[in-house]
């Protein structure tokens, strides 16, 4: 009875899709010959509607991940074989702004600065070693990583690793490029304790550069002077982080921080 | 369908894998990425392959999302909700070809059946067929 009430269920099973051909009087009722060529296909179509599913699927699952690799401020980028960029989230961006432009310029400019020559050297370095190389088994084959730092400024740091899934018969390894700013690393790793670290990481870098100045004990002017950033733009990160680490107050804050 | 002559070498004949035509319309269904080109891949393979006055794809990939329909000619909404088809389908189970000469005893019934006034007369339709995909309620997430 349930059938009856719901087209598009079958006894068991689930009707998730129906093409419907029609003709004209001349052009008749179908014969045998295109009945026989209808059973043909109908496994074809069959097979692309269940990719389609697929591909959906793993689609929305990917927009999801991207989303929630964007939130972190973990600078990552993830690199094709031929070097195209799969993924950078927003750290990453900031980190190759500071790479190319420096600290001071990338901070008064928005505009965004391409993936460093210098880890594109070094991802092209392991592209030459890969073919010679003995691989351990493991679902995801980490090859072997490079470390680049900037020619002047050697406290940022790019940790280049290549990778390939082992079950891979086709696709081509990928590069993950793992950014790094020693100074701020140790600025943080002085500071803080690892217990900390979880709040930490939930932070944008901007909330975190406003939470480290506020725990030196500036004033929210003092903030926006030393940030390039604006009072009520220094409120409103403050207000960001106050409701990210659950805490009242910047007296809390600092507790919470020390 | 056609024969095709086997490797000369062998002297073998072999049966042809498909029409040399309808080659290009399944590598684009099999390249279908999204519901628009699958619908176009769709409508490509089954002008190359039956001669038709007009092709619709109804699709409900998920029980909570609405149906997605295309037509290539202007369609009233409900063609698989409408009597007898509904009935049919339900009382049918895994059936996969359905033709309209199935739903009705005779040619007359037919002419006039709603279904017919409603989905067929206006478009000059007089045949058809539907394929019908299912799949266990089970493997759905």
């Amino acid at each position: 009875m349930r059938a009856r009430r719901r087209p598009f269920f079958w006894k068991d099973q689930r009707l998730f899709c129906v093409i419907a051909i029609l003709r004209t009087a001349v052009q008749g009722d179908l014969s045998p010959a295109e009945m026989k060529l209808l059973q043909y296909l109908y496994p074809r179509f069959l097979t692309a509607l269940c990719r389609l599913r697929s591909l959906e699927r793993e689609h929305s699952v990917r927009m999801d991940f991207e989303q929630f690799l964007s939130r972190l401020p973990l600078p990552t980028i993830l690199l094709r074989w031929n070097l195209k960029p799969i993924y950078q989230n927003q750290a990453a961006r900031d980190f190759c702004a500071v790479w190319e432009k420096g600290p001071e310029q990338a901070k008064l400019t928005n505009a965004t600065s391409p993936i460093p020559s210098e880890i594109l050297d070094r991802c092209r370095l392991l592209k030459q070693q890969w073919p010679h190389a003995q691989r351990p088994i493991a679902p995801q084959t980490g090859f072997k990583e490079e470390r680049v730092h900037h020619p002047r400024s050697p406290h940022l740091r790019a940790t280049v690793h290549l990778k390939q899934l082992s079950s891979a018969g086709v696709a081509l390894p990928h590069f993950l490029v793992e950014c790094e700013d020693l100074h701020s690393s140790a600025g943080h790793r002085a500071g803080l304790t690892k217990s900390r670290l979880p709040h930490i990481v939930r932070l944008t870098r901007r909330e975190q550069e406003v939470a480290r100045l506020v725990c030196e004990g500036r004033s929210n002017q003092e903030i926006a002077d030393d940030a390039c950033l604006s009072l009520p733009m220094v409120k409103k990160h403050l207000h960001a982080v106050f409701r990210k680490l659950e805490v009242p107050s910047r007296t809390r804050l600092v507790a919470l921080m020390q | 369908m056609q024969r095709l002559k086997g490797n000369p070498k062998t002297g073998m004949k072999r049966e042809a894998v498909i029409d040399p035509a309808l080659e290009k319309p399944l590598l684009s269904l099999h390249a279908a990425i999204n519901v628009g080109s699958f619908w176009k891949a769709v409508q490509q393979l089954l002008s190359a392959a039956i001669p038709n006055r007009l092709i619709g794809l109804m699709l409900r990939p998920n029980p909570i999302l609405p149906m997605i329909a295309r037509w290539t000619l202007p369609m009233p909404n409900g063609f698989v909700a409408a009597e007898p088809l509904k009935s049919y389908i339900a009382g049918q189970p895994r059936r996969r070809f359905v033709r309209i000469s199935d739903l009705f005893s005779n040619r007359s019934s037919l002419m006039k059946s709603a279904f017919y006034r409603r989905y067929m007369a206006s478009r000059r339709c007089a045949h058809g067929v539907g394929l019908f995909f299912g799949k266990t309620r089970d493997s759905f997430v």
